[in-house]
């Protein structure tokens, strides 16, 4: 059980997301990077819809008000127990009393907290996952006690995991969706040939892009009938300015989509930071479906990136906790 | 209808959309509600979620269960089953009143719009409170209707540039179609009325009250009614009626 003393604007719960509620206007929600929970919930042996702390911008701090074993995944952050180093894309025991910090983000813009038993968090249409923005559940604020949604008693080994690949992503692709016949071949050859910055307007809902150049529009674009879009399509606001679509985004929209990108490649646009650069490729349906698939079965042996910790004795600063001595004169005799 | 429609379409690599127009229509409307109604009675294993939009179905699937091919079949013989477009609307619908402040300050952009529709004030006001607009779909938000049909000259494009954000409830309109807003946000539509409808509340023991299908009309109220509305207003219905819809 945790309590927040500081934490970053906009972090909150979540999970895998929402499905079935698209009806009603709810959107899909869940973690931006959700190889972040596959990896999280290897590392504690648990389910990857198991809630998470999505943690954005600088972090936090949290008084560990009852030992318990946590694991960091996601965009690495530094991270400190009573100001040792732990190391990131691991899990690890926190005892009592102690304080947890974690700084800014180094390589991305996602970071996530797990908790074995995941934490507890109100469901809501079947999901954790916060979208405050539209009514559903809160930011977790200084002050929020944290506990888990169940306690399991058996204790785990702490691990570590090599982390899926995916924080230095510069080339995304993408299918047509029902909306890329609306641009002119011209328009698509030149949306596949230039280089795009991230912007620095990016959340949940999407990301912004800029580039060179005049815009990708669509003729009569601001009559175009509202229609669904779903996470990873890239839709052209007003002005032409690419804006890529993410967990958050709304269930329908008016502006043109150009195309979607696939789901594998989410997570990676989704971490990227202010700046970076990227290029699209439109592939084959066929083509998505393969590389969906080969996806989902890297996620269904993800164990199998974990490995025990090496511990490096130079860095541990309860070195003289551990009976080394003893060993030594045992194997003497 | 035309040679195009209904036609079959993709969004992403996992949902297929059933189109019954390109261009808002209520039979495209009809047919698409009565259309995904029907697929879900018959609990295909291989469809994770459906919805609706404007004209039409959007189903997301899943070709672990069944091969795309197979999927596109199942939807190829419902579209021939019948003439989807003479469908009619879901049963129990409902017809809400809603009160609404129309312009001033409330509502910065109603004047304009008057002026691009080619009417006069009163005539504005007698159109949204006497006729009907039925909620074509919900979406973007939660519980948020898209209710149309207007006349035709309420045929205005969005906005080009995006306005900062109109309140929570807001009456909005563009293209013959009037939203309320479920939340405050930023949009290229305009902004003529204001009301004290949450179209979500979780504070409701039913947060999403509209459904599509139902209809809305508008009552006027002045912005010193309005304030009184939302003096006491937790469960956010802002003073609306609501009435079964006989027919």
């Amino acid at each position: 059980m945790l309590e927040v003393i500081s934490i970053s604007g906009f972090s909150s719960f979540q999970d895998m997301g929402r499905n079935g509620f698209r009806s009603q206007g709810i959107s899909r929600s869940g973690a931006a990077d959700y190889y972040a929970l596959f990896e999280g919930a290897a590392l504690l042996d648990q389910n990857p819809n198991s809630t998470a702390l999505e943690l954005i911008g600088n972090g936090g701090k949290f008084r560990v008000l009852q030992g318990c074993m946590v694991a960091l995944t996601g965009a690495f952050m530094p991270a400190s127990l009573d100001q040792k180093p732990l190391a990131w894309n691991s899990s690890h025991f926190l005892h009592d009393g102690s304080i947890l910090e974690l700084g800014a983000p180094q390589n991305g813009r996602y970071s996530y907290l797990h908790l074995r038993g995941g934490f507890k968090a109100p469901k809501i249409f079947n999901s954790s996952s916060a979208q405050p923005s539209a009514g559903i559940g809160n930011y977790t604020r200084p002050k929020d006690i944290l506990e888990p949604s169940e306690k399991i008693p058996e204790t785990l080994k702490c691990q570590t995991i090599e982390p899926v690949d995916r924080f230095e992503s510069t080339n995304f692709r993408l299918v047509e969706s029902f909306q890329t016949h609306l641009f002119t071949p011209k328009t698509i050859k030149k949306f596949v040939e230039t280089e795009f910055s991230i912007d620095n307007q990016a959340n949940r809902g999407g990301v912004k892009l800029t580039h060179t150049g005049s815009g990708f529009s669509t003729s009569n674009q601001l009559k175009i009938m509202s229609d669904m879009i779903i996470p990873g399509d890239i839709q052209m606001t007003g002005s032409g300015q690419p804006f890529v679509l993410l967990s958050d985004c709304q269930t329908m929209g008016g502006y043109p989509r150009i195309g979607c990108i696939i789901p594998p490649d989410l997570p990676a646009i989704a971490q990227l930071k202010t700046g970076r650069t990227i290029k699209f490729k439109f592939i084959s349906r066929d083509e998505a479906n393969r590389i969906a698939s080969k996806d989902r079965k890297c996620l269904e042996i993800i164990k199998e990136r974990c490995l025990e910790p090496i511990r490096d004795p130079q860095k541990m600063a309860d070195l003289l906790n551990f009976n080394l001595i003893d060993g030594a004169v045992w194997a003497k005799n | 209808m035309t040679n195009n429609f209904p036609k079959m379409n993709f969004v992403g690599i996992d949902g297929i959309l059933v189109q019954f127009s390109d261009e808002i229509r209520e039979n495209a409307n009809s047919a698409a509600l009565a259309f995904r109604h029907e697929v879900e009675q018959k609990n295909q294993s291989s469809i994770i979620e459906s919805a609706n939009s404007l004209t039409a179905a959007y189903f997301r699937i899943d070709t672990k269960i069944e091969p795309l091919d197979s999927i596109l079949n199942f939807f190829n013989e419902m579209l021939r089953e019948k003439n989807w477009y003479t469908s009619k609307l879901p049963k129990d619908r409902k017809l809400f009143k809603i009160p609404c402040v129309f312009g001033t300050e409330l509502a910065p952009q109603f004047e304009k719009v008057i002026k691009l529709a080619g009417i006069s004030r009163s005539q504005a006001i007698l159109e949204f409170t006497t006729t009907r607009t039925r909620v074509m779909t919900i979406g973007f938000s939660p519980g948020q209707p898209y209710a149309g049909l207007l006349s035709k000259k309420w045929d205005l494009p969005r906005l080009a540039e995006v306005s900062k954000s109109v309140p929570q409830s807001a009456l909005v309109c563009a293209i013959r179609q009037l939203i309320i807003f479920s939340n405050s946000t930023p949009t290229g539509w305009h902004h003529i009325g204001q009301t004290a409808f949450e179209c979500f509340n979780s504070n409701r023991q039913q947060p999403i009250l509209l459904r599509p299908g139902d209809e809305i009309i508008f009552v006027e109220i002045n912005s010193g009614e309005l304030s009184q509305i939302n003096n006491n207003n937790a469960d956010g219905l802002g003073g609306v009626e609501i009435l079964e819809i006989t027919n």
